[in-house]
This record gives C-alpha cells, structure tokens and sequence, in this order.
C-alpha cells in the first residue's frame, strides 16, 4: 500500500496528466471514435433489420451495437494507452529529470506505479466519458445492465495492462518517441497476437483432421492459447440468452485472469528494475 | 626557492587540518567498457570544506561526483559519505544534495510547486514545506518567482532552482557539476554568494567548474584529476600566496615563495644589502590556475 498511499509522483503525475488541452483532446478522440463507430453500427444494423425482418432484430440490435461500441473502445485503448503511458519514464530520461527522482528517498517501485497509477485514472476517466455511448445499447434494450458493467471493468482491466506493458517498455528508451512506437507494437502483439497464433492453430488441427479418422480435432489448446490476450478478459462478459454462453470456457477465464495478473506484476516489477539508479543494481 | 615546472607532483594526502572526512574514496575506480573513467582515486574530503574538482574535460570529475550521489556504482574500490557507505544509498541520498550540471527541470509547474513535489519526495512533511519552500526561496533569491512556471526562468534562476532542489533534504554535503556554466557574471557572483553562506552554515561542498579564478576564490580545497587518476588533493591555504622572481643583471633568475607584500619588501632589501644587482621583481600568484598548470603539466601544452 506504501506505493499508493503517500506516493508523490501519484499527486504530480495526476496533476499533469489532468491539465491541459491535451488531456480534454484525449477524452475527446476517446469517446469520439466509439461514438461514430455506433452511429455507423446503428445505421447498418437498423437497415440490415428492415430488409430481413428477424424475430429478434431488437435484441440483436442492441448485442451488435454492444460489440461494436466494446470493440471500438478496445481498438481506441491499443491506440491510446502506449501514446499515454509510452513516454512516462523514457521522457523523464530524455528531458534529465530521471536523475534527480532517482536521487529523492522514492523506491524505483514508488515512480513506476506512481506513473502507471496516474496513467490508469485518466484511462478510467476516458472510458467512464465513454459511459454514455456505452449505454446506448443498454438503453435500446435486449442488454442487461450487469452486461454493460462488466465491460466497463474489463475495459478497464485492459487498460491498466496495457498501461503496464507501456511502462514497461518505456523504462528501457531515452527517446520517448521510440518508446512510445514499441509500445504499441507491443499493445497490437499482445492484443491480436495470441488470436492470431490460435487461430492458425485451429487452421493446421483442422487440416490434420481432415486427413485422419478419427479427428483429433482439440479446439481447447487454440482456446487457451486466445486467452492469453487481455482480449480475451472479455470471457467475463455475459451476454445472457442472447449469445453463446461461455464462449471462451471457464479454464479460457482461468487463463485470462492469470495472464493479465502475470503480465500486468511482471511489468511493474521489470520497469522498477530498469529505473533504479546503477548504483543500487545488482547489490 | 621554487621552480614551479619542475616541482615533483604531489602525492594525495588526508586533510591536513585533521578534520573528520565528508567523503572518502579509497582505491575507487569506474570503467565504461574498455574507457577507465576512474582509475584507483584515493582521497578524504574533509567535513566542512569547499573543495574546487578541477580537471580537463572528460577527466573523470562528473563521473566522481556520480558515485558520491549514489548515481553510479564504481568498479572497484569504496566511498563513504560521512560514515555511511555508498551502498546504504537511503543514508547517503539523506545527506547528500547533488546538482548535475544538466539541470532537469520539469516545465508546466510553478517553482514552488516544484519544490514541494521534491520536499515530498524527500519525505518532508507537508505542515513543513512551505516554510522550507520559502527560506529555500529567500536564499536562492527566487522568492519573487515563486509562482512563476518553471519554463519562463532564465538559466541563471533555472540553476538556483535546481540548487534549491539540491537543498531541500537539507543537506550536509552539497555536490555541483559545473553550476556556472552558461551563467552570465551577475548569476556567477550571485551563485558564488550562495556557496559561501552554504559553506558558512557547515555544509561541505564539492564544486566541478572549468573556472579556476572562480573556484580559488571560494574553495577552501582543490582536487585536481586528469584521465580519470587524481593529480593532486591542495589545501589552498598550504602554500604561500605568491611566487616572486627576481631577475639579476649578473645572475640567472630566482623564484622566492612569499606571503605578503612585507616578506617581499624584506625580500628586496636584503637581496639589495647583500649587494645583488636586483634588475626587477615580478610577481605571480601560486593560486589554483596555477597549481593546475603544475600538476597537469605535460598534459596541457
């Protein structure tokens, strides 16, 4: 708790990351594109529904536009995190101010999740902007509430990891700019990587299936392996009798939950080793 | 009798006033890859002293002043810090303020909010601050600053900011790399007053500057280092102020070390009563510029 609690770098970072035309710019873009993305959803699904006339185009509406808001929010949050969160510690090198933090009686752990705490509330204020826009398919209807919170949580979850990994990676740059592109390379690998891996998985099991009887066609292992993004966190969300039920399974959940834990410590404790002054390494 | 090139370098000596050491090295050394920044420095700093680190650039004088902030780690050797071992960094970052000759400063902040994320960070309580913040404030003559960002002072205020930061744990040892660099002579002088009255209220420190005429007149010791290795360690007091030469009309010249302007008037009169033809009297200082001279000689032609 000593981390949080009577951390300065929380305060001074808050107070930067708050202030500013960038810091309303950001919220701005944030709720701007998941916004769009539903009134294009919208459009689509409402016209889509008129030529097909389905039985349960309400509901449906409201799960499209659900997903959609959801994904764009994510796709936003992969974008947004590493420009956030990227340069925090790279730029503390790149301007010489790392030096004198270093110097103060703070522990390296203190400035990383000083930095990354500060990251993740105005993370947590951009996606609690983004609430309205993630109403609307609560309010449409066919969406039960406890649906839409969940999101918001999970949403959240991605965020700090990603926020995390960000730190992370800026710990090891003194060029900010640098940092904050290897970032997001690393945000997009972590994101899509581990559905792309089960997804080629799936494709060579499926082709070795069809070559052999009887199939030995496991589609747990490309499940597990899909769990590993923070993506995959989405397993939590319920959608009710609306959607297939446990779509990622609760082993799928096991491992997202895990690998977010893992991912989010081990980053935390990596940048606190990369921004101790090289006098106190290796002692 | 001197004759100043031909003086044998001194070896580094303990302090000789016997005053209790700010800062020891012993046998300390620091290498980057195969480029030996440090090389077996062994010397005391005593307690209470302002001692001018003098050297060519890359010499070794920023990297010695980064393993007594606990910023590096030499290679081989140890450091002490009034008693506490580099190691034990939280002893040491509580009694060592350290002013890097990059500034760092954070922009987008008032001065004084500056100063008081630094007191938090040294953990000084917040009922405290501000009346720290402000005597910092008063003795670096930035009190009407105060509310000021940090980005719209000028170099010279950016260095006494970035001294008041160096201050605010309250130090005992006071480190400078090169803090009057790109200072105008008003900010020098200015900054030259701050490191006398620190001096006066018993902080030691230890000042790196390529200004020799500006160290001499405010240290009380000179540590000179060339290619990493310690040239020599002068109390600044030690030898006489000045060195004459005498030139004779039959004779080859002399050098005599003197005090004052009486040893020289007796100088010349008894030189003139033993009848020597004294042609003229010169004289030069055997002040820091020139003990530099001596000590890096060879190096420096």
């Amino acid at each position: 708790m000593g981390l949080v609690r009577s951390n300065p770098i929380v305060r001074f970072e808050m107070r930067r990351r708050f202030s500013g035309f960038a810091a309303a710019a950001g919220i701005g873009i944030a709720i701007g594109i998941p916004g769009l993305a539903v009134v294009v959803a919208y459009a689509l699904t409402v016209r889509g529904n008129d030529q097909f006339n389905g039985i349960d185009s309400f509901n449906n509406t409201g799960v499209i536009l659900l997903t959609t808001v959801v994904v764009a929010l994510t796709g936003t949050l992969v974008l947004f995190v590493p420009a956030l969160a990227g340069g925090s510690i790279a730029s503390e090198r790149a301007n010489q101010t790392l030096q004198p933090l270093q110097l103060t009686l703070l522990r390296p752990a203190q400035i990383v999740v000083g930095k990354l705490i500060a990251s993740s509330a105005y993370l947590m204020v951009v996606i609690a902007c983004a609430l309205p826009v993630i109403a609307i398919p609560y309010l449409l209807g066919g969406v039960p509430v406890r649906t839409v919170i969940t999101c918001l949580i999970v949403l959240a979850a991605i965020a700090i990891e990603l926020a995390a990994v960000s730190v992370w990676v800026s710990s090891w740059f003194t060029k900010p700019v640098g940092a904050i592109v290897t970032a997001l390379a690393m945000s997009l690998a972590l994101c899509l990587g581990p559905w792309i891996v089960a997804g080629l998985t799936l494709v060579s099991q499926v082709t070795v299936a069809a070559a052999e009887s009887p199939p030995p066609f496991d589609e747990n292992a490309a499940r597990l392996l899909a769990a590993t993004s923070p993506t995959a966190l989405f397993g939590f969300v319920d959608l009710g009798d609306i959607a297939d039920d446990d779509p990622a399974g609760s082993s799928g959940r096991l491992v997202a939950a895990a690998c977010w834990l893992g991912v989010t410590t081990l980053c935390i404790r990596g940048a606190s080793k990369r921004v101790v002054a090289p006098a106190e390494r290796d002692r | 009798m001197i004759d100043g090139h031909a003086d044998e370098q001194q070896a580094p000596r303990a302090p000789s006033d016997g005053a209790a050491a700010a800062v020891s090295f012993r046998g300390v050394s620091k290498v980057y890859g195969t480029n030996v920044a440090l090389n077996d420095v062994t010397v005391d700093l005593p307690a209470g002293c302002v001692c001018g680190l003098v050297g060519p650039n890359g010499a070794g004088k920023s990297t010695l002043l980064s393993i007594a902030a606990t910023l590096l780690r030499p290679t081989a050797g140890t450091v002490e810090v009034f008693g506490h071992p580099i190691a034990d960094t939280a002893a040491v970052r509580g009694v060592v303020g350290y002013v890097p000759d990059v500034l760092g400063l954070y922009t987008g902040l008032s001065v004084v909010d500056y100063l008081d994320f630094f007191a938090d960070s040294y953990a000084v309580k917040a009922d405290q601050r501000p009346g720290l913040i402000d005597g910092l404030l008063e003795l670096v003559d930035l009190g009407g600053k105060r509310d000021a960002d940090v980005n719209t002072l000028s170099r010279g205020m950016k260095q006494r900011l970035a001294l008041a930061r160096g201050l605010i744990n309250d130090p005992k040892l006071l480190l400078l790399d090169e803090p009057a660099s790109g200072l105008d002579p008003r900010a020098r002088i200015e900054l030259r007053d701050i490191i006398a009255h620190l001096n006066g209220l018993g902080v030691t420190i230890v000042v790196s500057s390529h200004i020799l005429a500006e160290l001499e007149e405010m240290c009380s010791h000179a540590l000179v280092i060339e290619h990493g290795r310690l040239a020599g360690f002068e109390h600044l007091g030690d030898e006489p102020d000045r060195v004459v030469t005498v030139t004779y009309l039959d004779a080859p010249a002399e050098q005599y070390r003197i005090s004052d302007d009486a040893a020289q008037a007796a100088l010349v009169a008894r030189l003139v009563g033993e009848g020597r033809n004294v042609v003229s009297v010169s004289t030069d200082t055997t002040g820091l510029e020139a003990r530099f001279m001596r000590l890096t000689a060879g190096e420096l032609n």
